[in-house]
């Protein structure tokens, strides 16, 4: 059962990320990614994640989406047509690439392994809580981790200053 | 024992002097031609300390300096000369002076000319000293830098080419060596050893005759290119023909003489059995060296490429004599670099003198020279005797001594390698007839200036030797007899003590290379 | 499971330069007026007090952070280079900026922040850590790479973000393979799990994982076949960055990839060494001939770049601590002389104008004579011609490849060099050869006492270190003791 749902998420997911690389539309393209986004946060709810869930679907599919589909209105993006289809060699290249990807993911599913479980099994999550497993393991375990996220976090937005304010 | 350090005094004099030479001021160009002048003087004449001062009964390595450099890896700043690189060292220092002399007529960026020279003369000196294997590397490469400038700065049209072609064709050769030094350095340690790049320690080494023969192919290409043997040769016309005046000299008479001492001072002694081994190979390739260089020789219409092509005759010569094995062919291989040194350098000189006058090389625009420079005639005549070896000047005890050890070693060289004397006659003379005889008939040539002071002053030191090492090779010779025999003792010793090593079948060094490749399995 | 003072200790120099950004940028704020001069030397303030508080120099092996960050002669060691890229990179931005009117406390801010995830991807021994330390590291250079907002700039910038976010893409998914195998991502948990069960290392899921992991470190070490972006990137970045792109990410990329592949995978160096055998015949060859064929000199060091990735390849192929020491220094030979060489590209433009064509240094040799010697001498150096610290880095990287048997790469590897002396030549050739033009193209440098102060800086740490090298060898040798 619960795998079927998986398969069904997983679905929806690799569809929203086709979705948004041939929309024409902007607007189509962003909803794609909603798509996606909303699948993943069912793939962690599967996976006993609430907390990871829940922000997965406010910051992602809530905060950051909004804000996509907000400046693709304000540049109001006209519906780009899509190039001519020509099948160059950098094409065929690519897909063969995309196929020999392919490949490489499933290699391990093929071989039937499972691997190791980690320390968040669904025991322990039950006897502590997401939230509180999650928060202790981020702030003692996973400092740095955590930490260098916030320096990166300043370098983004640094980086969208100096390359998107007008006048600097 | 600790003594004044000659050899790292002159050595590194020139480079001190190229330093001071930066802050003589650009405009004062007599200032720093003089300055020049006198940093390869003083070098000079302190290097003649080391021909009283060195002791001919003693084969092994004298004036000796060492100190520790990179202590982690086994590399020091280890120098010393014996027998075979006190006259090179001599012969460095003294045709920088003349070639200082000779380039008193560069106007052309004279401060870096006298800069890239002095630098010069330090790599030179640097690479006939090491006795540590990286130390020496160093120095050989580092020696390309100032010459590939004297080349591409100041020399002819086609400079830029010729200037290219040197540094690539030195460069390939010389970082294959610089694998195999590499790989001798754990077979060293493999073989239970400190870790060292000491060459005498690594004499020492005995190494099964199929791992030699690797080891001598990376090291005798490199080498070899710089000799430069048929048929890795062909740089050497091209770099020839454009370099100065005083590039060809120091080319012709230094930077040559490093193949053939490589070959005596590494490539030889480290690895004896394939020395056997290739043999045959490399007489081969001599003989065909001296008649093909003769050959060619013979049908240039350009002075200077004459005199190129014939180096490549006279150097097949002393490859001839190294690979004879034996003390006469030995010796005369290194007596005849010596004379080579002095007899092509003073034939590029004399060709410069010319071309300073006359801006072409051509042999058809010049006839009857004798006429309007008579001394300047004399002086070239000379000079020709002595590279086509005349008894009396020095070419002909090299020439005599290499066919000798040649003739008990293999007598069909040696009879091949005598057409090349005959050739050697023939086109040497033929050039010069064309060049100073027959009819004056050319307008532009008879007003001809004949020897200036200067030009005086750097050519008669040049004849002097010639007769000095033609009539009493002792004065030469019997610096090297000490150093030649222990040479040849330690290589017919580590010869023997080889063979017995495993040697694998005939096609054992294909499978070797095959191995090579994908090491990981079976790596120590 | 908390941290403590100790842990503090191993990332005060992190944050000595996370402090020297902000401030920097807090900086520009409050300045009076335009006068902002100062600003770059306020960061490298931050980069020397940052220098003197780096730990574990020569101290054992020493880890915080609950064994993500490491505090070992190995980090401090690459600290060091990356100190002193980021002084240099900052010297040689200076004028340059001031002169394209583009001198802003972000650029000089995003260098430092830069800065810190290279280190920390130096320090880090944890693939987590890793990871992000990448990402700071990597979202910092693709805005500089676009910040000079021309069109060649953003298509730098954006190539190189679409290729770098694809290779964090393989970096993580090899990641997670590795965590689903190993059940850890820690670098010595991996290597404990390795070393305890023999056939984990043949299980599929554990190879991907290596493979995606070495495939996501080849985009960013910019190696052939994951080379594309580097001539866009590098050609069409404000040349300062190229310099930082091309000295700085090498080496912490390098750094993180001698911890993984010298620690973490030691136990299958014979199933690593095979494919990255060919990936370093490939860089460097590739690399080599593209190069060759380049008229414009800052593609052409771009393309020289990718060679020299392929030249410290082969020192990871031979994976002893002996090739990691050669590594290093081949690190900080290269940044010297790499930054010095971009430094000479910058004074021959002016505002607008590159002037990176070959043809536009004919006769600059005697023209200016302390520029020409210096191209020469960062043009030797990259060549692997004695006596500079490229030399040696060269000899001791080909040093260690022999030492494990190597020789048919060696080979190839020395041939390569060959090869490139031509390139490097030309430009020499050109300066010094070759007659100026009747209209000169370069008719004065761009050159400030800071930019004067970076090159000699570079020039003397590639003669310095070509000279004496024994020192530094010993501290390489002791950093690669303390990670293996």
């Amino acid at each position: 059962m619960t795998l079927a749902i998986f398969f069904v998420f997983a679905a929806f997911a690799v569809l929203g990320g086709i979705g948004v690389l041939l929309a024409r539309n902007p607007i189509h393209s962003a909803l794609s990614l909603v798509g996606t986004m909303v699948s993943l946060a069912g793939i962690y709810l599967l996976h006993h994640a609430e907390f990871i869930f829940a922000i997965q679907l406010m910051v992602y599919a809530g905060a950051i989406m909004t804000l996509i589909v907000f400046v693709i209105m304000l540049l109001d993006v006209r519906h780009e047509e899509a190039e001519t289809e020509r099948l160059g060699f950098a094409k065929v290249f690519g897909m063969v690439l995309a196929g020999l990807m392919v490949v490489v993911l499933l290699v391990p599913l093929a071989a039937g392994l499972t691997g190791k479980p980690g320390g968040m099994t669904e025991e322990v999550l039950a006897r502590v809580g997401s939230v509180e497993f999650l928060s202790e393991k981020l702030f003692t375990t996973y400092l740095l981790p955590f930490e260098i996220a916030s320096v990166l976090l300043l370098v983004g937005l640094v980086g969208a200053v100096a390359l998107a304010k007008k006048r600097l | 024992m600790s003594h004044f350090p000659y050899l790292s005094t002159i050595t590194f004099l020139p480079l001190l002097g190229a330093l001071v030479l930066l802050l003589i001021p650009r405009k004062s160009e007599g200032g720093i031609r003089a300055w020049t002048l006198a940093v390869t003087a003083i070098t000079f004449v302190i290097s003649l300390a080391l021909w009283v001062r060195f002791d001919p009964a003693q084969g092994g390595m004298q004036f000796v300096e060492r100190k520790a450099w990179i202590e982690s890896l086994g590399i020091s700043y280890y120098v010393g000369i014996d027998g075979i690189s006190l006259w090179l060292v001599l012969l460095t220092t003294f045709l920088s002076v003349i070639c200082v002399l000779s380039s008193w007529g560069i106007t052309k960026q004279v401060k870096e000319y006298m800069l890239f020279f002095l630098l010069l003369e330090t790599g030179m000196l640097g690479a006939l000293i090491s006795l540590d294997l990286v130390l020496f590397y160093i120095f050989w490469e580092a020696m390309l830098i100032p010459m590939y400038f004297l080349i591409g700065v100041w020399g002819g049209t086609d400079r830029i080419y010729a200037a290219i072609k040197f540094f690539i064709y030195t460069m390939v050769g010389s970082l294959l060596m610089l694998v195999a030094i590499l790989a001798l350095y754990y077979l060293n340690i493999r073989a239970g050893n400190a870790p060292t790049f000491d060459l005498l320690k690594l004499y020492e080494l005995n190494l099964a005759p199929n791992v030699q023969f690797w080891m001598f192919a990376a090291f005798c290409l490199a080498f070899a290119i710089k000799v430069p043997m048929w048929p890795l040769h062909t740089w050497l016309p091209d770099a020839h023909t454009q370099a100065p005046t005083a590039g060809s000299v120091i080319l012709a008479g230094v930077l040559l003489k490093m193949g053939t001492y490589g070959f005596l001072r590494f490539a030889m002694p480290l690895f004896p059995n394939a020395v056997e081994a290739w043999a045959p190979f490399m007489m081969v390739v001599a003989v065909i060296g001296i008649i093909y260089g003769a050959l060619v020789a013979m049908v240039q219409d350009d002075v200077k490429k004459l005199v190129a092509y014939s180096s490549v005759s006279h150097l097949g010569f002393v490859m001839l004599g190294l690979f004879a094995l034996n003390m006469q062919g030995v010796q005369g291989g290194l007596y005849q670099s010596l004379n080579h040194g002095i007899s092509t350098g003073a034939l590029f000189l004399l060709v410069g003198v010319i071309y300073e006058r006359r801006h072409t090389r051509a042999i058809a625009d010049f006839g009857g020279l004798a006429k309007a420079m008579p001394n300047y005639a004399v002086v070239f005549l000379i000079i020709t005797m002595s590279s086509i070896g005349l008894p009396g000047l020095n070419g002909f005890v090299g020439e005599f001594l290499i066919m000798l050890g040649a003739f008990l070693t293999s007598k069909t060289a040696a009879v091949f390698a005598a057409t090349g004397v005959i050739l050697a006659a023939g086109y040497m003379l033929w050039m010069v007839k064309r060049v100073f005889f027959g009819p004056l008939d050319k307008e532009e040539n008879q007003g001809l200036a004949d020897l200036t002071g200067l030009e005086w002053g750097y050519l008669i030191p040049m004849v002097v030797m010639a007769f000095w090492m033609g009539i009493y090779p002792g004065t030469f010779l019997r610096k090297t007899d000490a150093t030649l025999e222990l040479w040849l003792e330690r290589f017919e010793a580590k010869k023997e003590a080889c063979r017995s090593l495993e040697s694998p079948g005939a096609l054992a060094w294909l499978q070797d290379g095959l191995n090579l490749v994908f090491p990981g399995s079976h790596a120590d | 499971m908390t941290f403590s003072m100790a842990d503090m200790r191993l990332l005060t120099p992190h944050l000595v330069i996370t402090a020297a950004a902000l401030l920097v940028l807090l900086a520009e704020a409050v300045s009076p007026g335009r006068r902002k001069g100062y600003l770059p030397y306020l960061g490298i303030a931050g980069i020397v007090v940052a220098a003197f508080t780096t730990p574990g120099l020569f101290g054992p092996a020493r880890s915080g952070f609950s064994g993500m960050l490491a505090g070992d002669a190995f980090a401090a060691f690459v600290y060091f280079i990356l100190y002193a890229v980021g002084a240099l990179t900052l010297l040689v931005s200076d004028a340059y900026l001031r002169d394209e009117g583009r001198d802003h406390a972000e650029y000089y801010a995003l260098v430092l922040l830069a800065l810190v995830g290279m280190m920390l991807m130096a320090g880090a021994t944890h693939l987590m850590s890793v990871f992000l330390a990448l990402e700071t590291m990597s979202i910092a250079i693709y805005a500089l790479a676009g910040f000079f907002r021309d069109e060649r700039s953003a298509e730098a910038s954006f190539k190189y973000f679409i290729l770098g976010a694809f290779s964090s893409g393989f970096l993580l998914y090899g990641i997670a393979l590795l965590y689903g195998a190993c059940g850890t991502t820690e670098i010595q948990g991996i290597l404990d799990a390795f070393a305890s069960n023999r056939a984990l290392a043949g299980s599929p899921m554990a190879l991907a994982g290596v493979g995606l992991v070495t495939v996501g470190f080849a985009f960013k070490v910019a190696a052939v076949p994951f080379h594309m972006w580097t001539p866009d990137a590098y050609q069409g970045a404000p040349t300062s960055v190229t310099a930082f792109m091309a000295t700085g990410v090498k080496a912490a990329a390098f750094a993180a990839v001698l911890r993984v592949f010298f620690v973490a995978f030691q136990t299958l160096h014979v199933d690593w060494s095979g494919v990255l055998w060919v990936l370093a015949l490939l860089t460097m060859t590739l690399g080599n001939l593209t190069a060759i064929a380049q008229t414009d000199v800052k593609r052409m060091l771009a393309y020289s770049s990718i060679a020299h990735a392929g030249y410290i390849l082969v020192g990871v192929v031979a994976g002893t601590p002996e090739a990691g020491a050669g590594i290093l220094y081949y690190l900080l030979a290269y940044a010297f002389m790499n930054i010095g060489a971009f430094a000479c590209l910058i004074m021959v433009g002016r505002k607008g104008h590159e002037n990176t064509e070959l043809d536009a240094f004919a006769g600059l040799g005697f023209k200016f004579p302390a520029l020409g010697l210096a191209m020469s001498l960062f043009m030797f150096s990259m060549a692997g011609i004695p006596p500079t610290a490229g030399f040696i880095g060269k000899f001791l990287i080909f040093k260690a490849a022999v030492h494990q048997g190597y020789y048919w790469l060696t080979i190839f590897g020395v041939l390569n060099s060959a090869a490139s002396v031509y390139y490097y030549l030309r430009v020499i050739v050109t300066m010094y050869f070759k007659p100026e033009p009747d209209t000169p193209v370069v008719e004065g440098l761009r050159a400030g006492p800071s930019m004067a102060l970076a090159t000699i800086l570079a020039g003397l740490g590639v003669l310095y270190f070509g000279i004496v090298p024994g020192g530094l060898v010993d501290l390489a040798e002791q950093a690669l003791r303390y990670l293996v």
